[in-house]
């Protein structure tokens, strides 16, 4: 058989049948190469399992695994480099007992993973003796031989994908330990093939897949602006699947009619350079919330844009995902209400303070006489009081005894407290009918 | 419409002129300048009387030069549609900056129309040529190029010093041809098509020049003409070589990726050769090449050039070195008595060849001679009825030869007796030496060469060493296990050829156990390894099992089981050995050695010997000294045992750990790798284990 074929995000098999044995050439074993997905970007792992799949044996012996690491994106073979990408035995994956090596003599598994010429080897040695050897008791069962992580020592980026390699099927080797002599005939035709202890080769499918990454790429579920008075706008959204992104950056521009196209600029502190807020999980897959994100505008009554751009972590890509509108506006009182008209003995306003502002609630007569000051809910006066941006305020009116029946002026002042864009104040007058 | 234009034409600034000359005196021709510095358009005919100086690159229609009369008539350098010469007066063609380029119709009137051409320029014509002139009468320069993309339509019987021609669509000669070289006919690009009645005339001491892209049909017409060859890419000679015995006066052969002969070749002045010179197309398509000139040798420009094939030297001089094939190969009489009845040498010579037959001449060096001598019509002469001095030479490098890339042909063992090696004759049934050679051989840095007097007879010649002939031949079959790859069963016993598949098998034994114990080892060089070795073996020969003073010869282990000679690649030949019975014994790098239990007999007379250690029988210590590694046929195949990778005739642990320490390597010519396939994995250290505890009989 060729070279093996790829194809990205797909499972990949490559058969190669070695070592035809005693007597007959047949399939003994299959050996799978697993890639186990890391979402950190210099690291890569994998996994080596075994599958008995005759009865001719079930005690292994040893193996020699030749691997190469491939490029997600190009399907080309990616050289290691042993003083830059760190290969390592996952500690306690094994199936298999393991010890040193010991020259005189092997009772356990020893597990050997390097990277030569480019390419990554896994070489197992197995015990002496059939007795210490590790048994595969279930056929059709992958059994973990060891799984094995892949880093680069300097941060950059690990080739995710880890194949069979595609060089000579010589390289593979595969061998059962023999718990018998291996005799066929008798007499003068009398053969000894193999002895207890002999290590034969297998006849070996090779399978390897990848793994696939969870998500495809970075997902923003929402992206919110709201003004919250004293200019300030505040912006929070929400992201999935950062893998590999650095951080968010938002920009904004004013919006002005005139000029159709937008002109955004960033912001200081709405940059992932200058904001932790806004640096995102790199390994992360779910979903994840950046609030309290606040930025200072400048104008009243007018609208601001804000987009919002991802930048990936080893190429500095910039990607921009969405772009919202939040418009600012004046600091005055809105959508005032009498909630009770005519009244007899105490009716209320309801009202919106459009940014925070401060209020004077007064009711005069048709004469112009100051009747009293309208309460809050506390019953206090509001005189001069403060209200920050909200809406539903109530300002009670209770009828003094003194007064007639008749029209009367409801008169909220308001005065901002910081929009320079009011010159005086903003007022609400709202006739009412005592009726007594 | 005809326009005569004896006049002077003022500078007209891109002036347009459909028709500048008018009709002046038609009997009267004034002398006086056609000087165009604007634009001349014609469509027609141009006749120019006078001199002409034009400005302009490119005129149209048809432009005739037709002054008369023992003056001169000078003609403007430009490109022309039509251009006709007529009249007596001499044409000048002296502008030294341009050529003259005839795009459709060169021609000339007669022989009283001569045209004057200075050295540097030349004259072009790029499609039909009437040419009844001359150019250049009385000397031998003076370009005439025909170098059009159409094939081209030659004719006329005028002169030309030289013609070149330059065109891939080639030239045909018509009207019964009669066209004069001069001085050489140059083929540089595109073939020339004439016939015995459409040709072209040599005159005496002209040339044919052909480069390697150029050609001509037919031997043209000469009384004696020279040929020179030219070019980078390898050339076959055609009907530029006159069939003629007398025709060919001198042969230069100056394109050295080398000439083939097609017929044979009468040289009758001289010859020089750059490049070799093959008379021999195929085995069975034999030419020869026929010197002729006495007082003169073939002259070898760089000295490694060489006649490979047959050459004959016609005329002989007594008391004369008569230099043959190669600047190191001659013939010598030294007086007329001792010449006798000689009055031919035939002397055919194959570099690289071995000597007939095969299975002698493999222990030669690898150059074949065949000697003639002949008397004045060809005929043998009768041995004894001469003595000969035979200059032999052979090459001693790796000279890179065109043919057969960079080879020696002195075989391995004979590459530490340089100095010995002397000419040999075939008789009867083997080499022997032949005349008396001088010794110590002497070497050039392309020849080791030498004289042997005292030859009287004609032959097959080789050069060789009398103590070095081969014995015996071994013939065997030997598998190794791990290199035989598949086990059990019904095998087929065809071992891997991993090793040099993966171009990791050393062209030369390696200094490692056993190769170091052959002391020809480092004469033994392979020039490209053949695809069916498997590995380097040793085989030694022993008086007794324990002898171990014995013989040795290295070979290569054939992946069907038989050691060939790594020069020759038939089975070993053995040599250097007194003939007599050994025991055989078989060494290898990494498995257990094994030695035939009895003892062979090593002599000529054992010819058709065959020693088969795969079978398990003869073998010293019993078939347990090997392994028993599949069944052929239901008969048990044996090999050596894999495993001994620290060559002490004992598979231990230590040989384990050996092979585990470079268990990631590969692609290397490593001890370790058991099953000889260039890489190094737990499949050796298995082959090791398997055979764990066995320890070779072989003392």
């Amino acid at each position: 058989m060729d070279g093996p074929v790829w194809f990205h995000k797909t499972i990949v098999v490559v058969v190669l049948l070695l070592s035809a044995s005693v007597v007959r050439a047949q399939d003994d074993c299959t050996i799978e190469i697993n890639n186990i997905f890391d979402p950190r970007p210099d690291f890569a792992q994998f996994e080596i399992k075994i599958t008995r799949e005759s009865e001719r044996w079930d005690k292994w012996a040893n193996g020699s695994f030749r691997l190469e690491a491939r490029d997600s994106d190009q399907d080309t073979l990616v050289l290691l480099d042993p003083t830059k990408h760190i290969l390592t035995y996952v500690a306690g994956s094994s199936v298999l007992t393991l010890g040193p090596y010991n020259p005189a003599a092997m009772n356990d598994y020893y597990i050997q993973a390097q990277i030569v010429d480019g390419r990554i080897t896994v070489v197992i040695h197995g015990p002496d003796s059939v007795g210490n050897a590790w048994r595969a008791l279930t056929s059709n069962q992958a059994y973990l031989l060891g799984q094995f992580q892949l880093r680069t020592n300097d941060g950059s980026d690990m080739p995710k994908q880890i194949a069979v390699s595609a060089l000579s099927p010589r390289f593979q080797a595969n061998a059962f330990k023999m718990d018998h002599d291996s005799v066929t005939g008798t007499g003068t035709e009398r053969n000894v093939w193999y002895a207890t202890h002999d290590n034969v080769e297998m006849g070996t499918t090779y399978t390897y897949t990848y793994a696939e990454s969870p998500c495809d790429s970075l997902q923003v579920l929402s992206f919110n602006g709201v003004y919250v008075g004293d200019l300030t706008v505040a912006l929070d959204f929400t992201a999935e699947c950062e893998l590999g992104t650095a951080g968010y950056i938002i920009e904004r521009a004013l919006v002005r009619r005139s000029e159709p196209d937008l002109v955004f600029e960033g912001r200081p502190n709405l940059t992932y350079v200058n904001n932790p807020a806004l640096v995102a999980c790199a390994t992360c897959i779910g979903a994840r919330s950046y609030v309290g994100l606040l930025d200072d505008v400048q104008y009243r009554r007018m609208e601001y844009a804000y987009r919002l751009m991802s930048v990936k972590q080893r190429t500095g890509e910039i990607t921009i995902h969405d772009t919202i509108f939040v418009r600012i506006p004046n600091a005055i009182i809105s959508n005032a209400v009498i909630l009770e008209n005519p009244f007899s003995d105490k009716t209320q306003i309801r009202f919106n303070a459009d940014d925070r502002i401060s209020i004077t609630g007064m009711v005069y007569d048709l004469g112009g006489r100051l009747i009293g000051y309208m309460t809050d809910e506390n019953g206090a006066p509001i005189i001069d009081k403060e209200y920050p941006l909200g809406a539903g305020y109530l300002a009670n009116f209770s009828t003094p005894a003194m007064a007639s029946q008749g029209l009367y002026n409801m008169v909220l002042v308001a005065k901002p407290i910081n929009d320079k864009t009011v010159e005086d104040m903003s007022r609400v007058i709202i006739k009412a009918q005592l009726i007594k | 419409m005809s326009v005569r234009c004896p006049i002077h034409l003022p500078f007209i600034s891109a002036a347009l002129i459909a028709v500048v000359c008018m009709t002046t005196a038609v009997s009267a021709q004034i002398p006086s300048t056609l000087n165009s510095q604007g634009v001349i358009h014609n469509s027609g005919t141009l006749e120019i009387v006078g001199d002409a100086i034009i400005r302009q690159d490119t005129i149209g229609g048809r432009v005739e030069y037709t002054r008369i009369g023992n003056d001169s008539q000078l003609v403007a350098h430009l490109t022309y549609w039509d251009l006709h010469f007529s009249g007596t007066a001499r044409k000048k063609l002296i502008d030294v900056t341009e050529p003259i380029r005839a795009r459709n119709l060169f021609s000339t009137a007669d022989t009283l129309t001569i045209l004057d051409l200075v050295a540097p320029s030349w004259i072009s014509a790029e499609f039909t040529v009437r040419h009844e002139g001359i150019v250049n009468p009385g000397q031998r320069f003076g370009r005439f190029l025909l170098d059009g993309v159409r094939q081209q339509d030659i004719s006329g019987r005028g002169s030309l010093p030289i013609i070149e021609l330059i065109n891939d669509s080639g030239a045909i000669v018509t009207r019964g041809g009669g066209l004069r070289v001069v001085e050489r006919f140059d083929l540089q690009r595109g073939r020339l098509d004439n016939t015995t009645l459409d040709n072209i005339s040599m005159l005496d001491q002209s040339w044919i020049w052909r480069d390697d892209s150029g050609s001509i049909a037919t031997t043209p017409v000469g009384p004696r003409y020279h040929v020179r060859y030219y070019g980078e890419s390898p050339q076959i000679s055609g009907a530029e070589i006159p069939r003629g015995t007398t025709e060919l006066g001198k042969l230069h052969q100056d394109n050295d990726s080398g000439l083939t002969l097609s017929s044979d070749a009468w040289v009758n002045d001289s010859m020089r050769l750059e490049g070799d010179i093959y008379t021999e197309a195929t085995d069975s398509l034999r030419y020869k090449l026929f010197y002729v000139p006495a007082g003169t040798d073939p002259v070898f420009i760089t000295g490694d050039e060489e006649v490979n094939g047959t050459m004959v030297r016609t005329t002989l001089q007594p008391g004369r070195t008569h230099v043959m094939n190669n600047r190191r190969t001659s013939m010598r009489f030294a007086n007329a008595q001792l010449q006798g009845p000689v009055r031919r040498i035939e002397l055919r010579v194959k570099p690289r060849t071995v000597p007939l037959p095969t299975n002698i001449g493999i222990d030669k060096v690898q150059r074949f001679f065949q000697v003639e001598l002949q008397d004045a019509i060809g005929v043998p002469v009768p041995d004894s009825s001469y003595t000969l001095d035979f200059g032999y030479a052979w090459r001693v490098d790796k000279v890179d030869s065109v043919t057969y890339g960079p080879f020696e042909e002195t075989p391995g063992p004979l590459r530490n007796k340089l100095d010995s090696l002397a000419l040999e004759r075939f008789v009867i049934d083997k080499y022997a030496a032949d005349g008396l050679s001088i010794l110590p051989t002497n070497a050039d840095p392309f020849f080791r060469y030498s004289i042997a007097t005292n030859v009287r007879n004609s032959g097959d010649f080789a050069i060789g060493l009398a103590s070095y002939s081969t014995v015996w031949v071994l013939r065997t079959k030997l598998i190794l296990e791990g290199a035989m790859r598949q086990y059990g069963g019904d095998v087929t016993p065809i071992m891997s050829t991993d090793l040099v598949a993966s171009n990791i098998l050393p062209l030369t034994p390696p200094p490692i156990y056993p190769y170091n114990l052959d002391p020809n080892r480092t004469t033994l060089t392979v020039a490209a390894m053949p695809d069916s070795i498997v590995d380097w073996i040793v085989v030694e020969f022993r008086t007794s099992p324990t002898d171990q003073a014995g013989h040795i010869q290295t070979g290569l282990l054939t992946k069907n089981g038989m050691i060939v000679d790594p020069t020759s690649f038939l089975p070993l030949p053995i040599r250097g050995i007194r003939p007599g019975e050994y025991h055989v014994a078989f060494l290898h790098r990494n498995h257990l050695a094994v030695m035939t239990d009895g003892r062979e007999l090593v002599a000529p007379s054992n010819a058709n010997r065959f020693v088969d250690m795969s079978n398990g029988a003869n073998v010293f210590g019993g078939a347990s000294a090997m392994k028993v590694l599949g069944l052929v046929g239901g008969t048990r195949l044996f090999g050596m045992v894999a495993g001994d990778v620290d060559q002490n005739g004992s598979i231990t642990r230590t040989d384990q750990n050996l092979i585990w320490t470079d268990v990631d390597t590969h692609g290397i010519y490593a001890l370790y790798d058991t099953d000889l396939d260039g890489i190094l994995s737990t499949r050796d250290w298995n082959l090791s284990w398997n055979n764990r505890g066995r320890t070779s009989v072989v003392p």
